[in-house]
């Protein structure tokens, strides 16, 4: 059903097909699934970071997007409604588990320029599971899957000065993490991961600096 | 403000989350006055250009859906009843188009004002209606509207008025696109109105005129001429998509021969209009194999 890639392309856009689906369409989901899957996975898979949990969570987002079609009220585009019932299905399953990163940093020389991207790619898909759950979701939409912030806003149900508020810390945090910036908190004492949205990494004890909340106007 | 630098401030002022705001200025004097700030601006400003750079190598990574995914995510979905049951309400829907089918005169009165309204609403855009429905019993063609797109090219095979009794059998000669047969459905849905507003709106509809376009049966349609193939096909459109036939145009569909079929009722929902366009190979198997449209109306 989803995976008819040699059908006749069916001419309708989303919008039409999501109606037609809400009417009985029994091929109409399948169609919207088809075209944007793959997109859908890369989120998944990138936000979550275990492929067996992305699976997990993409299912059972679009057995809900299946059911709950009808409150699809076309003010948004069918995409952002999927991205949006995925992401927070990956999220809910992150936080059910505690955000704990299931993906160990490798060890990587990193004064050793990689030879091959895929290593790179490889450290970097492990640093972003070292992430607070919504910094990774919003680093993983703006930065990974390219949507504007406005789009990504949308996806996430967030002011867009949030959203840059959470790349921006995200990126600094990974900054850490990747060997770009040296750790201002060697002792270990910034916010763990998971807790709270931005985590400190000034580490200061006596006050002298805050942890920041979230900017965004 | 001196001192210690709060990192996810300075974050949030390199990530452009501050601007516009007052912690924008205040930390641009900071950065500007302060060593401490003007030292850890400059170096979150390149590592911020280091971590775009790792991610932007990630981000050209393809991540394809992996088949085994795809196999699981089909399989559940497939699992999966359709929101609106499939089967009509009213089996009786059926019989007009089924072989053999007999309709009792309830029914039949209702599809014959539907069917009226399709013609009007036809005249109306244009499109052509070149011959209303076989009389209910056998009797010859009620052209209810004939304008210059073409006269009454019946398939050779509607003499089987049983299984052609109300549905309005057209040849247009129309190449179909999805918009048409979207604009084809909202005349019958304005038409249905029985309004004169909605007659006016129907004329703004911006169906093109097909002048010069022919009126026969495409050749490759030929095969769903004939009553059983024709039936068969009705037969595997309605198990899908339910509610009763009450146009059929063997036309085209964006350069390609297809049957044009308007169903009322779909779903089990009166109000429910559809429009399904098939290839010659409708019906065979059981299925409607050949599709090549199908959308809601209205």
């Amino acid at each position: 059903m989803v995976d008819g890639g040699t059908e006749r392309r069916d001419p309708r856009d989303d919008a039409a097909l999501m109606h037609a689906h809400t009417a009985g369409d029994p091929d109409a989901f399948a169609e919207v699934v088809r075209r944007h899957r793959d997109r859908l996975w890369a989120v998944a898979l990138r936000t979550i970071g275990d492929r067996d949990e992305a699976a997990d969570a993409l299912q059972d987002a679009l057995l809900s997007a299946y059911r709950t079609a009808d409150r699809f009220r076309g003010d948004a585009a069918v995409t952002t409604w999927l991205h949006r019932i995925v992401v927070n299905a990956c999220l809910d399953r992150m936080r059910r588990r505690h955000a704990r990163p299931t993906v160990p940093l490798p060890e990587v020389d990193r004064t050793v320029a990689p030879s091959v991207d895929r290593d790179t790619a490889l450290v970097v898909h492990a640093a972003l599971g070292q992430l607070p759950p919504d910094q990774r979701a919003a680093l993983v939409l703006v930065d990974l899957q390219g949507y504007p912030v406005a789009d990504a806003a949308r996806v996430l149900g967030v002011a867009e000065g949030t959203v840059k508020s959470r790349c921006a810390r995200g990126r600094a945090r990974l900054a850490v993490l990747l060997g770009h910036l040296r750790d201002p908190d060697p002792a270990g004492e910034r916010n763990p991961v998971g807790q709270g949205d931005v985590p400190s990494r000034t580490g200061n004890a006596s006050g002298a600096t805050r942890v920041g909340k979230e900017g965004g106007k | 403000m001196t001192g210690e630098v709060d990192l996810d401030r300075l974050a949030d002022y390199v990530g452009g989350a501050l601007d516009g705001t007052p912690d924008q200025a205040a930390l641009a004097r900071l950065i500007a006055t302060d060593p401490l700030w003007t030292r850890a601006h400059a170096d979150l400003v390149a590592a911020d250009a280091g971590v775009r750079a790792d991610l932007a190598v990630l981000a050209a990574q393809p991540e394809p859906l992996p088949s085994d995914v795809v196999a699981r995510l089909s399989a559940a979905l497939d699992a999966e009843p359709p929101l609106t049951a499939p089967a009509p309400a009213d089996p009786r829907a059926h019989l007009s188009v089924l072989p053999g089918g007999r309709a009792t005169s309830s029914p039949v009165r209702r599809r014959w004002r539907a069917v009226a309204g399709v013609a009007a609403a036809a005249a109306v855009l244009g499109l052509g209606a070149a011959t209303l429905a076989q009389g209910l019993r056998g009797g010859g063609p009620t052209t209810m509207a004939s304008n210059s797109a073409g006269r009454a090219a019946t398939p050779s095979s509607a003499g089987s008025a049983a299984s052609l009794a109300a549905i309005d059998v057209r040849t247009s000669g129309f190449d179909y696109t999805p918009g048409m047969l979207t604009a084809l459905g909202a005349s019958v849905s304005a038409r249905s109105s029985g309004s004169a507003k909605t007659e006016s709106r129907a004329n703004t509809l911006s169906v093109p005129e097909a002048a010069g376009r022919p009126t026969l049966v495409p050749e490759a349609l030929r095969r769903l001429t004939d009553p059983d193939a024709r039936a068969a096909c009705l037969q595997s459109v309605l198990a899908r998509y339910g509610g009763t036939a009450i146009l059929l145009d063997y036309a085209r569909y964006e350069g390609s021969p297809a049957l044009v079929v308007l169903l009322a009722g779909a779903g089990g929902a009166p109000a429910q209009k559809w429009v399904v366009a098939v290839g010659p190979n409708c019906g065979t198997g059981g299925a409607i194999t050949d599709q090549l449209y199908s959308g809601s109306v209205g």
